[in-house]
């Protein structure tokens, strides 16, 4: 080849990308719990028309800004009058339940916390279930965590259990655990050793040395082989002798699950294993959560942590519900009056309606999309979307903060963020007559 | 990685020999295997007793477009952007520390790939290890590819 063919550093991407009014470069995507801060958006005439390393859940979100199915924003008369109607339709029915504020920013949660105070309402996220069980374990052994930076620095076994970043949060592999290069894994992925463990085959298969397909009920016997692989039997699988040498070469060991994929036993059992192993102090091992939920779970955790001592919201209109049977939606259907759905992501189209159990019950959505908990919804304010059309605060899946920023030159519509929603709701509340 | 064999082409071919295209069929099939040609090249495949075998044919190569320089073949409809053949190309780690470290490239970057728009798109060919001579082998960027979004032929 001539040496005068080969281009200029980035002279044939640079032609490619002349055609925008502004360009906003190492901006936060707030598709995913991964908040990548890597990501270049350019735009021209009010719309984004060029991105730069934006995965296919980040441009999800970025699409839905102008998506058909987006609802129309209000007047300031209307949006007051929803406002009022809301409050009266959840003073009359209490206890309410504020649920899902996990997709949104940090100034949102703390304004769902504090209207879930003032209403004496219960504060929960989706993946509620998932995540007490999984609090219930940090409770009884601890929790031995680490920011991504470090799995990526030091990680030399990373198991994805449950969770499966290909589908959910697509950069995690090349940004953090596997294929990024670290300070002691210098050479990438040939410096880890990758196993994942899911209940079918999955697109993670291929990338992966040791791979199970194990049922629910064959999650524990799978641990308890590979704690103690000489006083134990588990399920009969080629690479279990494999996965068990990769363990005992291991000095750190990360370890992502998503609890709502396993059984209460093995979250149990991969905690005691953790902690066993942390404690004898030649090896770290970690336990991430890598949650199918909202951008923002681990900014609700630590907010509720912080401000309730739970990390899956706190049910204020009774005291905490610690007792295991008051945690299923069916049970708390029998306790909810009404209901105040908060969504902002483009998660939220997914979660199309209320779980099963709370059907029925008087709802209020703040949404940016129409869809079929809205057509069911007593009350619908549309809100803007976090990230893309309002600045916020978002904590990565390893409980970092990072601040978002909204693209400054697309139209946004006006709509209020869910945070300038939920005071608007707190205020009338205080002047509320009680 | 479970990438498209010519035996594989060659059955969805009608296996006749006849010629019209200058080949034999299994001669197409190799020729379709390094997108060289497209199924409509065939004649044959536009009759009544082909139409289905030609649909799952061009299913099976999708709408790809060969890079002649590198050979690289990225069907974009299979891409979720995960950026893990930008992590892996070694012209990337050797070039960009940032992108070593898990980092998408910037505008300006010496990059290879970038991901555009949620899709790989190979932006500067010249620079791939495939496309001097003297380079050793390299398919690491298909070879990693999870969703089979990139080939190499």
């Amino acid at each position: 080849m001539e040496q005068g063919s080969v281009p200029a550093r980035g002279e044939r991407l640079m032609a490619t990308f002349t055609d925008y009014e502004y360009a906003h470069h190492s901006m936060v995507c707030s598709g995913c719990s991964c908040l990548c801060d890597d990501v270049s958006y350019y735009v021209k005439d009010g719309r984004v028309v060029r991105t730069l390393n934006l995965c296919e859940v980040g441009m999800k979100q970025l699409r839905s800004c102008t998506a058909e199915d987006r609802l129309l924003p209000m007047s300031p008369r209307s949006f007051k009058e929803c406002v009022h109607e809301s409050l009266g339709l959840l003073s009359a029915h209490r206890p309410v339940l504020i649920l899902g504020p996990d997709s949104v920013d940090e100034a949102a949660i703390m304004a769902s916390l504090q209207m879930a105070q003032a209403l004496e309402a219960m504060w929960l996220p989706w993946a509620f279930t998932g995540m007490r069980r999984f609090f219930d374990q940090v409770t009884q052994f601890g929790w031995a965590t680490a920011l991504l930076d470090e799995v990526r620095d030091q990680a030399d076994l990373v198991c994805f259990w449950g969770a499966d970043p290909l589908v959910t949060h697509h950069r995690h592999l090349s940004r953090y655990s596997f294929f990024a290069r670290g300070r002691y894994t210098e050479r990438g992925s040939s410096d880890r050793n990758l196993a994942a463990v899911a209940r079918h085959t999955t697109v993670i298969e291929p990338l992966c040395q040791q791979f199970f397909v194990v049922p629910s009920h064959e999650d524990l016997d799978l641990i308890k082989v590979l704690n103690n692989p000489l006083h134990s039997s588990g399920p009969d699988h080629r690479d279990v002798p494999l996965l068990v040498k990769a363990l005992q070469k291991a000095s750190y060991i990360a370890v992502f699950v998503d609890p709502e994929n396993m059984s209460d036993e093995a979250l149990c059992a991969l905690f005691e294993w953790s902690a066993s192993v942390n404690n004898k102090g030649h090896t770290r091992f970690v336990i991430l959560p890598l949650w199918a939920a909202g951008a923002n779970i681990a900014g609700f955790t630590q907010i509720s942590m912080e401000c309730v001592g739970t990390g899956w919201g706190y049910d204020f209109s009774g005291g905490p519900m610690i007792h295991p049977s008051n945690s299923t939606w069916e049970n708390l259907s029998d306790k909810v009056g009404s209901v105040l759905m908060v969504e902002s992501g483009s998660e939220g189209a997914n979660r199309t309606q209320l779980p099963e159990p709370l059907i029925g019950k008087p709802l209020v959505v703040i949404n940016p999309f129409k869809e079929a908990a809205v057509n069911a919804a007593d009350v619908v304010i549309p809100a803007a979307l976090s990230g893309i059309e309002n600045d916020g605060i978002f904590y990565r899946a390893d409980g970092l903060p990072m601040k978002t920023r909204k693209i400054r030159g697309i139209i946004d519509g006006g709509y209020p963020s869910v945070d300038e929603i939920l005071k608007g709701i707190l205020m009338e509340w205080s002047s509320w007559p009680r | 990685m479970p990438h498209t064999s010519i035996y594989e082409i060659y059955e969805y071919l009608p296996k006749t020999n006849c010629g019209q295209c200058g080949l034999t069929c299994m001669g197409f099939a190799s020729y379709l295997l390094s997108r060289d040609t497209r199924p409509g090249d065939c004649p044959e495949l536009d009759g009544p007793e082909f139409v289905g075998k030609k649909q799952q044919l061009l299913a099976l190569l999708g709408n790809g477009v060969k890079n002649e320089l590198t050979g690289l073949i990225v069907e974009a409809t299979r891409c979720i952007g995960c950026g893990i053949c930008v992590s892996v190309c070694p012209v990337h780690n050797a070039n960009n520390r940032e992108v070593a470290l898990g980092k998408g490239p910037r505008l300006g970057d010496v990059t290879v790939l970038q991901v555009v728009d949620a899709r790989i798109q190979l932006v500067c060919p010249e620079l791939c290890n495939r496309a001097i001579p003297s380079a050793p082998p390299c398919k690491a960027c298909a070879d990693h590819c999870p969703t089979d979004a990139m080939e190499l032929v």
